[in-house]
């Protein structure tokens, strides 16, 4: 045999590739990323999940600015 | 691991008229079935999908059929079907139940792909949508799609929420445009209408505040005063009727006659006889008078004095006429006395608030009740002016409000749609990443497709100018592939249109190969129904040779044929043993079914 067979789903492969691509963009949070990936595969990402991930990104890169919280 | 299929048992099913079971070679990765057309090597292919696709199998592409009457052996009912299979130790089996097929522990079914003859064209002549059907397993994301559309919908949510926070700011620096313009552009061109506002927010009102309070409070006071005053007014006017009435009522009874004060009195003491004699509790016969000490007869008594009061019947009328009057002029009098009280005092509480009210206004404060009814005069007549400066002090602190209203809005607003703006446009690259990473996605699958099928392709028909270019997804069409090969260096061409027959079987059987070894993972049976029938020496050697390749991405590779020239290769040992095994089937008769010789390396002798 060639390789070890991706028993995953097209939904999970391409779940997995658009989570890292999103976390390189820094738009979302490596928090709670499996969580994320798995919402998306599955189809239940609602509209104001992705607005929760990408705000919550943005919150935490804001506090990390010079004048920030942190 | 080996998931060989070891043995199939059909009973009553299709050719299999009795018990048929073809026993397999799990050591060898290809099975060759041969047999004559007839003798059961489709009914075989069938029973393997029967139970590991619970699928109707060839009988799915013929018309006029019905899997639970036709699928049964002839003569044999659905209820009497049932097909067996041993893979890799383990047993699965299947029959119907009711319409549908139903297997045994259908979660670790063996994974199977057929191909049968019959379709092998249509994979390269289907339609875009037919196509998309079969490639739909590895490129179909409707998870990641209805996500990538919950995204979508978020970035116009997110548009929307933005624009309503910019409209309403915009209302805002207009409002106090028009606030600042109003009051002549104070501090312009040093300052605009925001830094006016900034200054106005903060100014303290309380002064403006306690103003409005004391105007409200002396108009109402004035309003009290004013009222009680008409009110005195009428009650003084309606005493002055009522004892009017009562000098009438007076007048009347004089004129009635010399006696008749005397005679009044008289009524008065006859109807209290009377009356007494009516509220005594027990019968006054024999009893004596409380006044005379005489014996009386009560009944007769009785009609005596109402005998006299008849005979004053016009002077009783006088007399109470009289009292009445009387009795309603004291009433009246109490009336005005009672008003003039409340009068003079809410005069006295207007007088306290004017002398609190900082407005021009009359400052001495009578005490007598002309002076007080005067004051009230006087304050009434700029009861209109006291009005007009309460509502301009409203005004001040309304227009104050909404000033401090309209700049908090555009102050904090500031924040807000700085934060909304960033969050729109991460929605909307996030979009632009989810997109773009499923279409690159589904082309990065599509292109191994095309790849693998290509490089199959060239291992049966080495150097030749032909091929698949793209498979490409219809971006106006939902669920639709796109097919695009080449040939003689021109690209862009329908295969069916310049292909042969051969080359468009060699190409469907190709993509079908390259989509099961993609899906499967290297853990499925193949099973190849009569795929390859009128194949000339030189390409069968190399499907062969393709075969003994590939098998090795595959749990099991099950070749039908009814062409001799695969038995006879195998004969020959032109078919290498070590990998294959060969399982003949003898001529089908009704009463013995289908006759499969055991798995061997070597064919039955002619």
């Amino acid at each position: 045999m060639s390789e070890a067979p991706d028993a995953r789903t097209p939904n999970e492969r391409l779940a997995e590739i658009v989570a890292d691509a999103l976390l390189s963009a820094g738009l979302i949070q490596s928090a709670g990323l499996e969580d994320l990936k798995r919402k998306l595969a599955a189809g239940a990402a609602k509209a104001e999940d992705w607005s929760h991930w990408i705000g919550n990104a943005q919150r935490a890169a804001r506090r990390k600015e010079p004048g920030g919280d942190e | 691991m080996n998931k060989r299929i070891e043995k199939v048992t059909l009973t009553r099913f299709r050719g299999a008229t009795t018990t048929t079971e073809v026993v397999f070679d799990p050591r060898r990765p290809i099975t060759f079935i041969f047999g004559e057309n007839g003798s059961g090597k489709s009914s075989i292919v069938d029973a393997i999908d029967f139970v590991c696709n619970q699928a109707p199998g060839s009988l799915a592409d013929r018309s006029s059929t019905r899997p639970k009457d036709h699928l049964p052996a002839i003569g044999y009912k659905a209820k009497d079907l049932k097909v067996e299979l041993v893979c890799g130790g383990r047993v699965w089996s299947a029959k119907f139940s009711g319409a549908k097929i139903q297997s045994s522990d259908e979660a670790t079914l063996p994974v199977a792909h057929v191909l049968r003859r019959g379709r092998l064209l249509n994979l390269i002549d289907a339609t875009p949508a037919e196509r998309y059907k079969q490639l739909q397993k590895f490129i179909e994301v409707e998870g990641m799609e209805a996500s990538e559309q919950a995204l979508r919908d978020a970035a116009r949510d997110q548009g929307r929420r933005l624009d309503e926070k910019t409209r309403s700011r915009v209302e805002a620096e207009i409002e106090l445009e028009r606030f600042w313009t109003n009051e002549g552009m104070p501090g312009s061109p040093e300052q605009n209408s925001l830094d006016w506002a900034a200054s106005r927010s903060v100014a303290d009102l309380n002064e403006i505040r306690a103003r409005l309070e004391r105007l409200q409070n002396l108009i109402d006071r004035l309003d009290a005063a004013a009222q009680l005053r008409d009110s005195l007014g009428r009650a003084e006017a309606d005493a002055s009727q009522k004892n009017t009435q009562a000098a009438e009522a007076r007048r009347a009874a004089d004129a009635a006659g010399a006696g008749a004060p005397e005679a009044m009195r008289l009524i008065e003491l006859l109807r209290d006889a009377r009356g007494y004699i009516d509220a005594s509790p027990g019968p006054l016969d024999g009893a004596a008078c409380p006044v005379c000490e005489q014996r009386v007869v009560a009944e007769d008594l009785r009609r005596r004095i109402d005998a006299r009061l008849t005979a004053m019947t016009a002077l009783g009328e006088l007399r109470d006429k009289l009292e009445a009057a009387n009795r309603a002029h004291q009433n009246a009098v109490a009336v005005v006395e009672r008003d003039r009280a409340r009068m003079l005092e809410a005069a006295r509480s207007l007088a306290e608030a004017i002398g609190s009210a900082d407005e021009s206004l009359p400052t001495a404060l009578p005490v007598d009740e002309a002076g007080l009814r005067k004051l009230i005069d006087n304050v009434l007549v700029t009861r209109d002016a006291l009005i007009a400066r309460r509502d301009e002090a409203q005004k001040s602190i309304n227009q104050f409000n909404s000033i401090t209203q309209f700049y908090r809005r555009v102050v904090e607003s500031e924040e807000e749609l700085r934060e909304a703006e960033a969050l729109r446009r991460g929605l909307e690259r996030a979009l632009e990443i989810v997109r773009r990473e499923r279409i690159a996605f589904i082309q990065r699958v599509l292109a191994e497709v095309r790849d693998e099928t290509n490089r199959l392709y060239a291992m049966i028909h080495p150097d030749e100018p032909l091929g698949l270019d793209q498979l490409l997804l219809d971006e106006n069409k939902k669920g639709s592939l796109l097919q695009i090969c080449s040939f003689e260096g021109v690209s862009d061409v329908a295969p069916q249109a310049y292909f042969s027959e051969s080359h468009l079987d060699t190409l469907g059987f190709c993509l079908w190969l390259a989509i099961a070894k993609l899906s499967s993972g290297g853990d499925a049976v193949v099973v190849l129904d009569d795929v390859f029938t009128s194949v000339d020496s030189v390409h069968f050697t190399r499907i062969l040779d393709l075969l003994m390749a590939e098998c090795e991405n595959f749990n099991q590779v099950i070749v039908t044929t009814h062409s001799r020239q695969w038995r006879d290769r195998y004969a020959a040992q032109q078919i290498p043993h070590d990998k294959t095994a060969f399982v003949e089937l003898l001529s089908w008769t009704r009463g013995g079914g289908i006759r499969a010789c055991e798995a061997r390396t070597s064919p039955t002798p002619t």
